[in-house]
């Protein structure tokens, strides 16, 4: 019968113990980046979903085909939302400010600073046309340089 | 016990655990590519939801249902008749190659009294199945 030396087996042993590591190792590695891809795709699913519909209900609540306008202040691009309710008199303003969708609301538009807004969405850009025909168009650009656009009819 | 046969066994062991370990990694690797394809699809559906709503949205706020209401929609459509198509690749970037995603408006007029009732059927579609779909009337009075 022939026999291996000992040496060869003890090779042998070794080169499988290796292909296992390696093996476990690449498993690993495809399952952290399946992981990562799904937890992505679910954060940007969810970010950007939950925020154009808050975005987009409280423009269709507040605005219509003629009260819409778009603001500029300090080279900042703004959309005044009318929260006026009785004798008060409150102003809420959406803009883009420091890598973020945020909102702002102030008694008087003298006291709007751009860097207390609350957040809305973490973006890389955003920007507001108005279109005509009572047509808004939200353009939000994410973190991967991705555009998403989402036009709104407003209330004639 | 001498140590030509510890070795076998310490190698009947790795062949043991690498057996399992093949089982195992075949149901994980299944497991991920469908959570993948999930997930992708999810993507697909949020895209489609956005895309189907947009035209929706133009849909509504054109005056009159004519030829210039796709103008204000981002999609390169194509006419066919009173059907829209619109054609995206992969990553769902406007393409007029690909076939597989499109979205696709058709249009359906109905003459009533005073008025006409326009539809339109909006309808996301990948690899034949449909992922999304709005339907949007509006009534247009006779002028």
């Amino acid at each position: 019968m022939h026999t291996y030396p000992r040496k060869t087996g003890g090779v042998f042993t070794m080169l499988v113990l290796l292909l296992f590591s390696v093996c476990s190792l690449l498993l690993i590695l495809i399952g952290y980046h399946v992981y990562r891809k799904i937890d992505d795709n679910m954060d940007e699913n969810s970010r950007i979903r939950s925020s154009f519909y808050y975005l987009s209900n409280r423009i269709r609540s507040d605005l219509t085909e003629d009260s819409a306008e778009l603001l500029e202040a300090n080279g900042i691009q703004m959309l005044s939302l009318d929260q006026s309710s009785g004798d008060m008199e409150l102003y809420s303003y959406v803009y883009f400010y420091d890598g973020a969708v945020r909102e702002q609301l102030v008694t008087d538009p003298s006291e709007f600073d751009p860097a207390y807004g609350e957040v809305i969405l973490d973006a890389g850009g955003f920007t507001m046309v108005l279109l005509g025909n009572g047509l808004l168009e939200l353009t939000v650009e994410t973190r991967e340089n991705e555009a998403v656009i989402m036009k709104i009819s407003l209330r004639p | 016990m001498n140590g030509k046969s510890k070795a076998h066994v310490f190698l009947m062991e790795i062949i043991i655990a690498i057996l399992f370990f093949s089982i195992a990694a075949a149901v994980t690797l299944q497991l991920f590519v469908r959570a993948r394809q999930q997930s992708q699809d999810s993507v697909d559906l949020n895209t489609a939801v956005i895309k189907t709503q947009n035209i929706a949205e133009v849909f509504k706020a054109s005056d009159s249902v004519g030829e210039n209401w796709v103008s204000f929609c981002e999609e390169n459509f194509v006419r066919d008749g009173e059907d829209y198509t619109a054609y995206y690749n992969e990553d769902w970037f406007p393409s007029k190659d690909a076939t597989e995603r499109y979205v696709q408006v058709e249009i359906k007029r109905e003459a009533q009294t005073g008025g006409t009732m326009i539809t339109a059927d909006i309808s996301c579609v990948k690899n034949e199945n449909i992922l999304y779909s709005l339907q949007i009337k509006r009534y247009l009075l006779n002028q």
